[in-house]
Order: C-alpha cells, then structure tokens, then sequence
C-alpha cells in the first residue's frame, strides 16, 4: 500500500445490487469483507462507508433491497470504532422518502452534477468534522 | 314653506358674490383661487427648464405660491397626463412641502418627452401654476445590466402552479463566482404533468442591450422551459430554453426572438418594448416529473461583445480530439470526414457493453 491515508471515502454496492442482481445478504458480506480488508492493511485510516442511495424511476424496485444492504451495513458499522456511516444519500429525497429524480442523470442511476454537489456536501461536512 | 325662502334668498347672494368678486380673479390669473383664508399665489415653474434635454431623471423645482400649504407634482410622458395606462408613465407625489422635489422612482421610458406640473394646495382649494414644462429624458446606453437574484423569497410562486422549493445555490456551481437561484419540483406524487412559474420584479432600464443571458442547469424528468419577460407596457413575451439535461449552459436568446403571449394578458401594441423589463419569469411547463434547476448570472447583454461563443460553420478538425470526453469512459473513435464537417460515431457493442442509456460527448 503506497500510500499511508487518515481517512479513506467508500461507496460501493450499488452496482453489486442493480447490475449484479445480487441479495442483500451478499452484499452486505462483500463490503463487510472489503472494509475488514481495508482496516486490517491500513489499521490507522479511518473509514467512512457511504451509504448507498435509493435509486428514483426505473430502480425504485430495489428499494427495499437498498435499504436492507444499508441496515445490515449500519449494524456492521456501529460495532466498530474505525468505521463511520455517512447517510448522504438522505439529502436526495423528497420529503415522501422516496428518491428525487431531480438529483439524477436521465438513467436514474447516476447523479446528475447538481446531485453530486448535494451529495457530496454532505460527505465533506463528515470528513472536515472528523478531519478537524 | 319658510325654508323655501331662505333657500332662494341663499341662491340669490351666491350669485350676487360670483358675480362681483370672481370676474376680478378672473381677469388678474385664470389659475388662482380665492379662499376666505387668503389668495394662493401665481408661481412658475423653474427647472428642469422648459425644453431641457437630459440623461437622468432631475429634481424639480418652482417658485412659491403665496398662502400654499403644500404641493403635487405630476410628471408623465403623455402631454395629458393619462393616468392608468402602461403605455404611459404617470407620476404623482402629493404633500410636497417645499418648492423642490427629487423623485425616488426612475422614469421607465427613455427617449421620449415628459411633462410636468406643479399644483399648490390650501385648504379645499387648488392652484396650478400658469404653466407645463417638458423635457426631454435621453437614454445612456449600457452595455450589459444585470438582474440581481436577490434573495430566494425575493422571487414568488405562481400558486396554482405545481409544487416547488426555491432556495439560493452558494456552492459556486457555475464557476462563476455567483449565487444560483435553485427551483426544485417534485411532481411524480402529485400530478402527471405540472407548471411552474416563479416570478422576480426588475424593473431595470436595458437600454443598449440587445439580449438575454443567463446560466441555465437542469437535471430530473423531462420538461419544457422558458423566460418570460414583462416589459414596460405590460406585455409578456416569452423565449424557448432548450434543455439539455444535466448541462451547463449559456443561454442568449435575443429580444428580437422573443414571442409574444397573447392568452389572458395584457397586450397594447405588440412591440416588445425591451428598453424597460418589469420583471422576469422562469416558467416550467409539461413537467413530467422530478425536477431541479439552477439559474444564474441573469443580464441583458450586447450579443456582438459574445460573439466568440458562436460558431458559423461547425470544424471538428478544430478540435484536440485527446481532450474529447465521453461519458462513463465509452468510446465511439474520432472520425473525422477530410472536410472536418462531420463526425462519425462508431458504437461498438463489445467495447461499450454497459451503453444501455445513449452516449455524450463534451467538446471544448
């Protein structure tokens, strides 16, 4: 590892979700297994798990996988003092909780660049909280 | 019957006083009154003088009527001072104390002749002075005037409209160091299809420009927009934006190619009277869904001074096809004809097997 970092972003799984197919259950062991990994090559970082957003339109059917992969995870998470949940995804709903398709590209998947700027507001404010 | 009497012996002494005491007032000023509280004065008007040409808007002044409590002043662009017509300007300030008065308001219309006059009060009784001055109010031409966004409760919500949030962008997110007006709608719970009209009052002179500008962003389902403007005599014209989703754009879009709405508003003569913008509209119509959009750095411009936005005949060869960026890394090649007139996309399926949505290319 070249590199020696005090804090490490990650968003992954949604695309282990609506490309792969994969079950929640999955899912949640192969992020699990990616931030054990991580945390045992590079035990001082601090790691902050993004988690995945709910997807508007066309994904809305993996709703309710999205949020059992992001349960799981949080449970993972709250037991250990080395990694932090950051829920952005939470500044791209409408108040019904549902996504809003506003913050997303024509595909409904990825953000569009007024989205990312919403999102990634929210992860910065985490970093510089924790940074200092 | 005795009050008959009194009636008609009342009649008789009012014209026996109108009779002896109005033909003298008469025949001194036609414009003076008398009271039992003594004769309001002759006066004149003083500055701006009679015939006077100007690039703003003076203060007024006119000598004093004797016993005046106070003054009005009336100013308008008709020589009869029509009131209630935005084709006209009127203006009218009452309980002027003095025998001088700056206008707070701007005077909308440029380049046109204005009227003025002053009426001095006491009591019940009135006296104009025994003459209407004009100017005339020349136009300073500019070479952009920009429209600012203000705050986002500076700007209202048509309410029959759709449901929208507005807010005030500070992120920068146009890279022009300007705040964006931020309209978000979320329609895909409430109606099929929705319309949006948020409004901002201007009330600018644009004399010396020629069109719109503004950075436009929007992203979410599909939707139609437009700028609506309202000029100074009140009418509505309206500009297609076209979108381009999840761009930044700049958009001019010249007066000159502004339509005009006739349903339901105000139309006078079907001149878009530019030089003045009432106020400014961005509207939304068949919304189909979710939407946001950012709006920023609004202001009327000479088009000639952006000329080197704009292309006549569109090279490719002008272009370092290394900085060419596709979206997600697909590649469709750089075939570009001899001539440099067109470019030729080669989808291939292997190499851009994820390409389930369509393609972008920027080009800088």
């Amino acid at each position: 590892m070249p590199y020696c970092p005090k804090a490490i972003v990650y968003y992954v799984g949604v695309n282990d979700i609506v490309n792969s197919g994969n079950d929640s259950a999955t899912v949640i062991t192969n992020v699990e297994k990616l931030l054990d990994d991580t945390h045992s090559k590079l035990p001082n970082a601090h790691i902050f798990y993004v988690y995945v957003n709910l997807l508007p339109g066309y994904f809305l059917g993996y709703t309710d996988t999205i949020k059992a992969v992001n349960a799981g995870l949080s449970t993972y998470i709250e037991s250990r003092s080395w990694v932090e949940g950051v829920d952005a995804g939470k500044a791209l709903l409408k108040s019904t909780g549902v996504a809003d398709a506003g913050y997303f590209r024509l595909d409904n998947l990825h953000l569009s660049e007024y989205g990312y700027v919403v999102w990634s507001s929210v992860i910065k404010k985490a970093l510089k909280a924790w940074l200092g | 019957m005795k009050k008959l009497w009194a009636f008609f012996l009342s009649l008789l002494l009012a014209f026996s006083l109108a009779g002896c005491g109005g033909s003298s007032s008469v025949g001194d000023n036609s414009y003076s009154a008398s009271t039992s509280t003594g004769t309001l004065g002759m006066f004149s008007l003083v500055s701006p003088t009679l015939g006077a040409t100007l690039e703003e808007v003076p203060s007024f002044s006119w000598s004093a009527s004797e016993n005046a409590a106070y003054y009005t002043l009336e100013i308008a662009s008709s020589e009869t001072f029509i009131t209630n017509n935005d084709a006209y300007v009127y203006y009218k300030h009452d309980f002027i104390a003095e025998t001088s008065y700056t206008i707070s308001a701007s005077l909308s219309q440029k380049n046109v002749t204005y009227y003025w006059k002053v009426t001095a009060h006491s009591g019940s009784k009135t006296s104009v002075a025994n003459n209407v001055f004009h100017f005339f109010l020349k136009s300073v031409d500019k070479e952009e005037v920009a429209f600012p966004l203000g705050e986002a409760s500076d700007w209202s919500i048509h309410e029959a409209g759709s449901p929208l949030s507005l807010s005030i962008d500070n992120s920068n997110f146009f890279e022009n160091n300007q705040e964006s007006l931020c309209l978000k709608f979320e329609l895909e719970d409430t109606k099929p299809i929705g319309w949006i009209v948020v409004t901002k009052t201007v009330e600018l002179d644009t004399y010396g420009t020629d069109s719109l500008y503004l950075r436009f962003f929007y992203s979410g389902d599909d939707a139609t927009a437009f700028i609506r403007l309202r000029d100074n005599d009140g009418e509505f014209w309206r500009h297609k934006i076209q979108l381009a989703s999840n761009s930044k754009q700049i958009c001019i879009m010249p007066f000159s190619e502004f339509t005009q709405d006739t349903q339901l508003v105000t139309v006078n003569n079907h001149v878009f009277d530019y030089f003045h913008i009432k106020y400014l509209e961005i509207v939304f119509e068949q919304t189909w869904g979710d939407g946001a959009c950012l709006v920023s750095e609004i202001k009327t411009i000479k088009k000639s001074n952006y000329s080197s936005l704009f292309i006549k005949n569109l090279n490719f060869k002008n272009y370092d096809t290394s900085l060419w960026k596709w979206e997600n890394s697909y590649n469709f090649g750089t075939d570009i004809s001899a001539d440099g007139s067109s470019y030729t996309l080669h989808y291939d399926q292997d190499a851009n097997a994820l390409n389930t949505v369509g393609m972008a290319l920027a080009v800088r």
